[in-house]
């Protein structure tokens, strides 16, 4: 199925950005997603932004903290396409010098992506991405 | 195709459920999750869980931890429905005694949730939540 197709190369073009991304630059995955008023992004780092005046911001900051890095690799948990949107929920591996960290470290992030055909073309409206990818204790949802 | 009914409707019982949730007890909640194979959670606990027995499982375990709690309310940031898909994106705020706590205290999720058409209702098919509401240091991407 074309459309099915089209979300895997969409994602297979989402991992060579991503490794441009972890070396520092966020414009190859800045243009996998959508540019309109609906797309929003909820990164490790802070809250949801939405619009894509604010989600471009909040990439260029989250790429400006990660540094000599790559995309190591990902490992699909579920997906599921339709005409109209698609999601899939993955781990995704990757390492790259972090903050101030002078070392390059392994990390893993738990992602959902959900994604949108726009004018022919698949793109991502919506991605969360946390580092939960191990037990916390309860108290850790505890605002303070 | 089967009428469904409005997703509105189904989110304002979702957050009801939240509220039973709240005060430990995940059966509410459960209802609105589909019980296929395909279902997946990331709750801000536990790593992914996928199919209908585990993700059932991770609901025990993220329930019991909450006691004397309420679902305070629920902020929409986006909300996208197709005819096959939908999803929405929240913050929700609620307050809990939590674990070994007895005071009662605050807590923030950001959600992610993915609905399905099923039997004439929206069912869950994914949930994603985290409590990464407020800025946070790179660095804590390292530590997960």
């Amino acid at each position: 199925m074309a459309a099915v197709d089209n979300v895997d190369e969409l994602i297979e073009q989402f991992h060579l950005a991503s490794d441009e991304f972890l070396k520092g630059n966020p414009e190859h995955t800045k243009k996998l997603f959508s540019q309109r008023e609906d797309v929003t992004l909820a990164n490790p780092f802070g809250p949801p932004a939405y619009g894509w005046e604010r989600v471009a911001e909040v990439m260029d900051h989250a790429a400006s903290q990660v540094r000599d890095g790559e995309f190591v690799g990902s490992e699909t948990i579920a997906k599921h396409v339709t005409a109209e949107l698609a999601y899939v929920v993955r781990i995704e591996r990757a390492k790259a010098k972090v903050g101030g960290r002078g070392e390059i470290t392994p990390f893993a992030l738990r992602v959902t992506m959900i994604f949108r055909p726009e004018d022919g073309e698949w793109k991502i409206v919506h991605r969360h991405a946390d580092p939960i990818t191990a037990p916390r204790p309860a108290e850790s949802v505890i605002q303070e | 195709m089967t009428a469904i009914n409005d997703l509105d409707e189904v989110l304002e019982q979702f957050h009801l459920g939240q509220d039973e949730f709240a005060k430990g007890n995940p059966e509410p909640c459960k209802k609105f999750f589909s019980h296929r194979e395909d279902v997946t959670l990331n709750n801000p606990l536990s790593p992914p869980a996928r199919g209908w027995d585990e993700v059932a499982a991770t609901m025990d375990r993220g329930a019991a931890p909450f006691r004397d709690g309420k679902f305070l309310s629920a902020e929409t940031i986006q909300k996208h429905v197709t005819s096959e898909l939908a999803y929405v994106v929240e913050i929700e705020r609620g307050e809990a005694k939590v674990a070994g706590r007895e005071e009662i205290t605050p807590w923030a999720l950001r959600a992610t949730m993915i609905f399905r058409p099923e039997e004439g209702t929206w069912k869950v098919v994914h949930r994603h939540a985290d409590p990464i509401t407020t800025e946070q240091p790179a660095e804590s991407v390292v530590q997960g």
